[in-house]
């Protein structure tokens, strides 16, 4: 075989995947700019946070859970004081202080901040949920580091984008066209960050217990108390306080848990200097009415004004917040 | 290796560079080497049994050759079908037996404790096997000189891009191509690539995404009714199509690539009009295996009736067990043996009942009503071939009525801790859905003219333009999660 018959082809295969790459990045372009022009949605809330425009004095962290739970509206109206939710779905506990890092650098430092720990799933997974969330703002380094602190193989988000394009799937490019159509319309189902939720009750907790006879453990590992712990020494340091929350669980969800008392154990020995705190909502009234939840782990809109009023309540009596 | 991992798309392209630069008479060296290099990266070990099938097959074959006399030929050839039987029966089948005659011993307050043989399943040994033996069973029958050249059959019985999930091919046909020297020609290449890269598409963009709801769905049934059960049975026909042809594809463009044609292993089966149609259609390596070396050996049809339903019985029973050592593969091919048996017992009937509706032969009515009626046939034998067990099968097929649809769509919409109630989120379910129909298109497309050859016509940047969407879409919407294709096991 003379090599000269294969360079051609070994040629075009070059062009081919160079233009493949070129597309990429083209492709990626187009989507960081796209989003960028976003002000709804998920993709408002983050882009808020990027152009320091949120400034809130009680901040509302966490999960899907505390997406769904925590009105900041109510909270202002009860408090007097401004208050938002950057919460999102599939945010485990690893990406809350990178998160909380990127917000303070870029926005005026809260005064409270209430910190679901979503107390069914407190597991921390060993990658980022859905990536593409944060690929438009990696320049900022806090994010960024503590993306790799999760992931140590993020940095091929930052330094060859044409990779993104794994990571850009159907439910990316389902956000971004909504967010964008949203955006032109002017249509936000998102309050302050908080994304209230109408629907009834649709779960089936029997299917559930079925598919986990052996029940649900949660996992405080030591790099779970690890990361707590350096989440509450930021706030420490920073002069905020911080309040430790486990948001209400659908009543039976305790016939399936099986180290309820370890987490709340955990939280109650994290040491003190009066700005962090405990408060356990997981077995309270709103837990033993299905009428608050769409599943059983999601207060809906009904469950959320509850909650809301009931957390404003208990940060009063606790002396969190002072009338 | 998995076609659908890292280590191939490094693996794949150094192979072909290297075997183009290489000079024609150390390729088949160059071949073997990549062919044992690929399977060693699964389990190192398990190359002796291709190498101890190998050798015995060459040697049997030659010593068949030579013999004068039929007695001995049979010797040999009985030695052939042994070593690749006996490799088979071990590795696949003496739980399965060893555990099914404990159960009948059971069953009369005898308790045995029956051996386990705790062996991992060497991938892709049904298919080897049935490679080698027939081989020898050709060089038995005369049909073709033994090879005496020990390196190009061991190259034969080790092809990489078809060692573990085939097509399973003759000797006949893929022997001869190691001799020839393949030049390179880029317009093959490139049409081999598109060939992958279609598998490609099938295997992690369809088959991958479908499985997560098949899996979660079949391997805890008895959490699932109704809609759901159904879903995962369309979806798994839509899957185990989509995996295989898909690895078919891959494995059939990887040997384009190289300069080697292998034969074509799915034609839109699910299109046929009839089950005996749909075995001409789906995993044609096989099914022509069986034909050639078991039903026409056993009379075919060329025999009395009677004789003759049971051969297709038998042939369908014993390749429901080539599937794998369970009873549900046996009742999956016992199905298929019994569809075609009534098929040809109620064949005046049928004919009869079709006039009567006015569906007449060749009309386009008739053919959609035998598509769907083959289809749903299939589908009804799926459910054995994917249940892990009996019962589980006969759970499915007894709660998929009534079909329940507020609660599956209460399931659809749940959130959070439930996703897992489906595996697959909303979106996803969609996006299975535009997959299936996206491969429909191209499958409707193809009834006339191959895809690749239509586009071979268009202007290069449209030919770029359709490729680039093509890997975009695989890269964007495919399941990387490394599974392994479902044929490896058998």
């Amino acid at each position: 075989m003379k090599i000269k018959t294969l360079i051609p082809f070994i040629k075009k295969s070059i062009i081919f995947i160079l233009g493949f790459i070129f597309i990429c990045f083209l492709l990626e372009i187009a989507f960081n700019f796209s989003i960028k022009q976003i002000d709804v949605g998920e993709y408002g809330v983050l882009n808020k946070i990027n152009d320091g425009e949120i400034n809130a004095d009680i901040l509302i962290c966490g999960s899907s859970r505390a997406l769904k739970a925590i009105n900041p509206i109510a909270i202002t109206e009860y408090t007097g004081l401004s208050s938002y939710n950057i919460a999102s779905d599939g945010a485990d506990i690893g990406i809350q202080l990178p998160k909380l890092k990127w917000y303070f650098e870029k926005n005026k430092k809260a005064k409270i901040i209430i910190q679901d720990i979503s107390q069914f799933f407190g597991g921390i997974s060993k990658s980022v949920y859905e990536p593409f969330k944060y690929i438009p703002y990696l320049s900022n380094d806090s994010l960024y580091n503590g993306l790799l602190r999760i992931d140590e193989t993020f940095w091929y988000h930052k330094y060859f984008p044409p990779v993104n394009l794994i990571f850009y799937n159907f439910d990316f490019y389902y956000k971004l066209l909504s967010e964008l159509r949203n955006t032109l319309i002017n249509k936000d189902t998102f309050e302050n960050g908080f994304l209230p939720d109408n629907s009834l009750w649709s779960s089936n907790f029997e299917l559930y217990k079925k598919q986990n006879p052996n029940g649900v453990e949660s996992s405080v590992t030591e790099k779970y108390k690890s990361y707590i712990l350096q989440l509450k020494n930021y706030c420490e340091q920073n002069g905020v306080s911080i309040v430790f929350t486990i948001l209400p669980n659908y009543y039976r969800l305790a016939e399936l848990s099986k180290n309820t008392e370890e987490i709340a154990g955990f939280y109650k020995s994290l040491p003190n200097n009066k700005q962090v705190f405990f408060l356990d909502f997981g077995n309270c009234d709103i837990s033993k009415n299905k009428e608050n939840f769409y599943n059983f782990t999601h207060l809906n809109l009904t469950g959320a004004n509850k909650f809301t009023q009931l957390l404003v309540d208990k940060l009063y009596s606790n002396n969190i917040l002072k009338k | 290796m998995l076609f659908n991992s890292i280590s191939f798309l490094i693996f794949f392209p150094t192979v072909v560079v290297l075997y183009f630069l290489m000079p024609q008479k150390y390729r088949w060296v160059f071949l073997l080497a990549a062919s044992y290099y690929f399977y060693m990266c699964w389990k190192a070990e398990y190359i002796v049994l291709i190498i101890v099938s190998t050798v015995i097959d060459y040697y049997a074959g030659i010593k068949m050759e030579q013999a004068k006399e039929k007695i001995k030929k049979r010797r040999f050839l009985f030695l052939s079908l042994m070593s690749n039987l006996g490799l088979l029966f071990t590795f696949k089948y003496f739980n399965f037996f060893t555990n099914s005659f404990e159960s009948v011993l059971n069953n009369f307050n005898i308790f045995y404790d029956s051996p386990m043989f705790k062996m991992l399943l060497p991938v892709g040994i049904s298919f080897y096997t049935f490679q080698t033996l027939s081989y020898s069973i050709d060089v038995y029958r005369g049909e073709r000189k033994a090879e005496r050249h020990l390196g190009y059959f061991a190259l034969y019985v080790s092809f990489f891009p078809q060692l573990v999930a085939g097509p399973i091919e003759r000797s006949t046909r893929l022997l001869p191509q190691f001799f020839e020297k393949h030049e390179f020609d880029s317009t093959r290449v490139s049409d081999g690539l598109k060939l992958m890269l279609w598998g490609f598409f099938k295997k992690v963009v369809i088959a991958d995404r479908l499985s997560i709801l098949v899996n979660q769905v079949y391997n805890n049934v008895e959490a699932h009714e109704g809609v759901s059960l159904l879903l995962a049975t369309y979806f798994f026909a839509f899957q185990i199509y989509c995996d295989f042809s898909g690895y078919s594809d891959i494995a059939i463009g990887a040997a384009q690539v190289m300069g080697f044609s292998l034969m074509d292993n799915f034609n839109r089966p699910y299109y046929a009009k009839s089950i005996s149609e749909f075995w001409k259609r789906w995993h044609i390596s096989l099914s022509t295996w069986f034909r050639d070396y078991l039903y026409i050996p056993l009379g075919g049809n060329r025999v009395r009736k009677w004789r003759w339903y049971i051969n297709l019985f038998v042939t369908f029973l014993v390749s429901g067990l080539w599937h794998g050592a369970n009873w549900t593969f046996v009742i999956w091919g016992a199905i298929h043996g019994f569809y075609l048996v009534f098929a040809i017992w109620t064949n005046k009937i049928t004919n009869r009942i079709y006039s009567v509706l006015k569906l007449y032969q060749g009309s386009k009515a008739r053919k959609i009503v035998d598509v769907l009626i083959t289809f749903h046939l299939v589908l009804f034998a799926w459910v054995f071939f994917r249940a892990n067990s009996f019962n589980d099968a006969i759970y499915i097929l007894g709660n998929i009525f009534p079909l329940n649809i507020e609660e599956f769509f209460k399931l659809l919409s749940s959130t959070g801790a439930t996703q897992a109630a489906l595996g697959l989120t909303k979106r996803g379910i969609i996006l299975a859905f535009l997959s299936i129909g996206f491969m429909e298109i191209i499958h409707f497309f193809q009834r006339h003219r191959k895809m690749r050859s239509f586009l071979s016509e268009k202007p290069l940047i449209v030919r770029w333009f359709v490729y680039y969407i093509l890997i975009i879409a695989i890269i964007s919407f495919g399941e990387f999660r490394m599974q392994e294709f479902i044929y490896f096991q058998f």
